[in-house]
């Protein structure tokens, strides 16, 4: 699974704006020199950079807020992005901050010492001497009009045009005029006779004239040059009038002076401008250098994030691999060394992914094999215990629970000290263990007659130890099987072929016998005295009654070596306890009978079943039979865990020896002082034939019961 | 704008320009402008004037043509343009009118002044009024801040004293 590709962000349009602005500040510079095209965009330059600053301070003021955000998150990359930004930003504004400080003082130094207090006054002394020079032909210029005033005294305002015409030819003056007291214009002639409207004095020319009688100016000319304004009153007029004379100043002169002017104008401008010029000089420089700042530390967040991207990247991949996502894949987008970094990433998770999937194969094969050897173990009836070096219990199967009779399950983990004493029963068992397992490197093998409370079990315990791949010990295992009944069913059919051949041996002469006493006794019936004949008769009653015993013994071995054919069906076991009990109540004290309701039925001959019920009925009522008080307790239960039911017959007659115990149910084995020894045997025979077990156990203080568990019928 | 706006409001109240008349009349089909304009120059301006500095000041004549669901339409926007400049040796002011090339001298500022704001049928050729719609003549006059050297620009756009703009005037055209 790949991962998201990292935003990218759009930086077309800061980088067009920062392109754009240095541009702009180009053009700026540019345009402070007055020659330049881009004078009149000046003010519209510094506007356009203002906005630009502006925009590039929002943008960093939001990756700061950003950057901020971020490092309250604690977001991965924060921190390094902000050194960057801070390192970015030092490096910047330290000689960004030196250029700008010692280009404004060199600046401000340049322009002070443009102006000059000699020049000042150099400049003033070179325009007084034009004023002066100027002034003394200005003068000779109003005794000119003067003169000319004088000639017109006394002439009406008909005359004064054809006057100034005349006049105007006499004197160097250019335009004469005559102008009544509120300024209009009485007669006017100039020497150029395209000039149709005079060169008019203004208001205030014609307030100092009335003030004063006289007025005298200099003025720049309409197109070049210089010119001589006078005023002059008209005297002895019937109405008072002024007369204005223009004179132009010599071009040579007008020239130097204008060009006097023109200096000092430019100078005092110049002068005048000075802090503007500073202003703007300190202007320009900071819009520069606050545009290099803010460059600097956007261009310093665009690296710090192209930068820190991938490691964000590599952060998020590391942390989905630390949760277990191991198919989590980067986007390569560089070919740097980060971008290497990714690419090693991306591998060492695939080789990771890889490992995991053949680690989990393995897994699953080991849990398989696992739980297929739990399941062949737990299914096996031979017991299988495992243990470590210490000899501390590893593994166990239910085998082994049911052989030894005990819960092994519950002792994993515990060394066979723990076990027994845990379980003292399997003391002699767990020495055994030790024994053989500390003593034998090998497999061993040995037969060990198992005793528990009620009975002795033969089991066969195989041991082996266990080896690593390298040859190296690592354990032991042992099966064990219970071979009693292996044993027990060998001596049955041993007892049986004993049975058969005897039933067979014996019984065949039994008869010839009987009938050979039958006829010596028919035969010498009345050829005898008395005396012999009652020996006679006697001897061949003996005869005839040991040969019936016999014929009744041997029938028991026919019926213990051949039993009739059996026809079992559903049977409530409860009523035929019943049945029988009843046929005993009679006979019997103290039969105590307790049938649980509701039992279930069992797959049983009722024959073959009355048989048992009745034999062992018979052998605790014989048992019983010396003892006072004597009590039979016959029980029925249903036990669901087994799906069986238990029938119980106690006595507490004197019981049976512990050594007899283990052989109660074989043939010829009994307590009694008569029988055949075989009414137990063919007991268990016909209870194992319905699949059920029999077990005989102490009652305390005295007594035994016997135990049979019978299968139920499965619905 | 609003910057502007702020500035203006910060401007000397003496020193201002305003409006007192005008009026457009059609002579030989040729529309004659006449106008008072009171020009009162701040003390940066005169400053300036009396250093060298040439001010240059315009006056935006357009006919509006008022429209009732739509915002007024501005027709013949024309811009007349007005030199003052003083002339250190000789000890005058020049009036200098930018589009005629005319050039007056005037050995006071008053007198100056008040000659600049004296338009008397000043010809207006390139200019239209629509027969038929409500239309009104605007006359604005401004000291042009763009005219005055490159150095004093910026300190000029933040300074008050350079802020000398009269309000529209407004007059109907057709009675």
């Amino acid at each position: 699974m790949a991962s998201k590709p990292i935003k990218k962000r759009n930086y077309l349009i800061p980088a067009g704006v920062l392109l754009s602005l240095l541009f702009s500040l180009y053009l700026m510079s540019h345009a402070t020199q007055s020659s330049s095209q881009f004078n009149e965009l000046f003010s519209s330059l510094i506007v356009v950079n203002i906005v630009g600053t502006l925009f590039l301070l929002g943008l960093l003021i939001a990756n700061i807020r950003w950057l901020w955000k971020q490092f309250k998150k604690q977001a991965v990359g924060s921190r390094i992005t902000a050194r960057i930004v801070l390192l970015f930003f030092a490096i910047s504004v330290i000689p960004t901050g030196i250029v700008f400080y010692f280009s404004n003082q060199l600046l401000h130094q340049s322009i002070d010492s443009w102006f000059d207090a000699q020049i000042d006054d150099a400049m003033q002394n070179s325009l007084t001497l034009s004023r002066r020079s100027l002034d003394n032909r200005t003068i000779s210029l109003i005794k000119e009009t003067r003169q000319i005033a004088s000639q017109l005294e006394g002439q009406s305002d008909i005359f004064l045009s054809l006057s100034l015409v005349g006049l105007l030819q006499q004197t160097s003056a250019v335009e004469l005029t005559a102008f009544s007291k509120q300024g209009q214009i009485i007669a006017t002639t100039n020497i150029d006779p395209n000039v149709l409207i005079p060169n008019t004095p203004d208001s205030s020319m014609l307030s100092l004239l009335r003030q004063n009688g006289e007025f005298i100016g200099l003025e720049p000319g309409t197109y070049k040059g210089l010119i001589v304004r006078t005023l002059v009153e008209i005297k002895h007029s019937a109405i008072k009038r002024y007369l204005q004379a223009i004179y132009t100043v010599p071009e040579d002169i007008s020239e130097l002076a204008s060009s006097v002017e023109d200096a000092y104008t430019a100078y005092q401008e110049f002068n005048y401008l000075r802090n503007s010029l500073r202003f703007s000089f300190t202007l320009t420089l900071s819009l520069v250098l606050v545009f290099s700042l803010l460059a600097a530390s956007w261009v310093a967040f665009v690296f710090a994030r192209e930068l820190v991207a991938p490691i964000r990247q590599l952060v998020t991949g590391t942390k989905a691999v630390a949760a277990g996502d191991y198919e989590k894949k980067l986007k390569v987008g560089r070919q740097d060394e980060l971008g290497f970094l990714v690419n090693s990433f991306n591998e060492m998770t695939s080789r990771i992914l890889s490992a995991r999937v053949e680690a989990r194969t393995a897994q699953k094969d080991a849990e398989a094999q696992h739980a297929y050897l739990e399941t062949v173990l737990s299914h096996l009836s031979n017991g299988v215990l495992s243990f470590d070096l210490s000899l501390r219990l590893k593994t166990t199967n239910r085998g082994a629970n049911q052989i030894l009779e005990q819960p092994l399950t519950a002792c994993i983990g515990f060394s066979l000290e723990d076990i027994t004493n845990k379980f003292p029963e399997l003391q002699s068992f767990t020495s055994l263990l030790i024994d053989h397992f500390s003593t034998k490197t090998h497999e061993w093998q040995h037969e060990f007659v198992f005793s528990t409370d009620d009975q002795k079990k033969t089991l066969l315990l195989k041991g082996t130890s266990l080896y690593a791949t390298d040859q190296t010990l690592s354990g032991y295992v042992l099966i064990f099987d219970d071979v009693t009944p292996i044993i027990q069913s060998q001596r049955n059919a041993a007892w049986s072929e004993v049975a058969q051949r005897l039933a067979h041996e014996i019984k065949n002469p039994l008869t010839p016998i009987q009938l050979s006493a039958e006829r010596l006794q028919r035969k010498l019936k009345g050829l005898l005295d008395d005396d012999a004949d009652k020996i006679l008769k006697k001897s061949t009653d003996t005869i005839a009654q040991q040969v019936a015993a016999m014929k009744s013994m041997v029938n028991d071995f026919s019926d213990f070596a051949k039993p009739p054919e059996s026809k079992p069906q559903a049977l409530h076991i409860g009523q035929l306890i019943d049945d029988i009990a009843t046929l005993y109540q009679a006979q019997i004290k103290q039969l105590n009978v307790t049938i649980e309701d509701n039992l279930p039925s069992v797959f049983a001959d009722s024959v073959r079943l009355r048989q048992v019920l009745i034999n062992l009925i018979k052998n605790a009522q014989e048992a019983i039979s010396d003892t006072d008080n004597g009590q039979i307790t016959v029980s029925a239960h249903h036990h669901q865990d087994t799906q069986s039911i238990e029938i119980c017959i106690a006595d507490n007659g004197p019981g049976v020896d512990n050594s007899e115990l283990e052989h109660i149910f074989e043939p010829y084995v009994t307590s009694k002082g008569k029988g055949t020894g075989l009414g137990l045997a063919i007991v268990k025979k016909i209870i194992e034939e319905h699949g059920g077990s029999i077990r005989i156990k102490k009652v305390e203080p005295q007594g035994a019961n016997f135990v049979i568990q019978l299968p139920v019928i499965n619905t | 704008m609003i910057w502007l706006f702020s500035v203006s409001c910060f401007a000397d109240e003496e020193a201002n320009i305003t409006i007192n008349s005008a009026t457009l009349s059609l002579q030989d089909q040729t529309f004659l402008l006449s106008a008072d304009i009171n020009y009162k120059l701040s003390d940066e301006a005169v400053e300036a004037l009396h250093n060298g500095v040439t001010l240059t000041f315009n006056i935006d004549l357009s006919v509006i043509e008022s429209r009732d669901w739509l915002w007024d339409k501005h027709h013949n926007n024309i811009t007349l343009r007005y030199r003052i400049q003083y002339h250190t040796l000789a000890e005058t002011y020049q009036i200098s009118n930018l589009s005629s090339n005319a050039q007056h001298n005037f050995s006071s500022l008053t007198a100056a002044l008040h000659a600049l704001g004296s338009l008397r049928d000043i010809p207006i050729h390139a200019i239209a009024i629509p027969e038929g719609y409500n239309t009104q003549g605007s006359i604005t006059a401004y000291l042009n801040i763009e005219a005055l050297p490159l150095p004093m620009r910026p300190l000029a756009y933040i300074t008050a004293g350079w802020y000398l703009r009269s309000d529209s005037f407004l007059w109907p055209l057709n009675p």
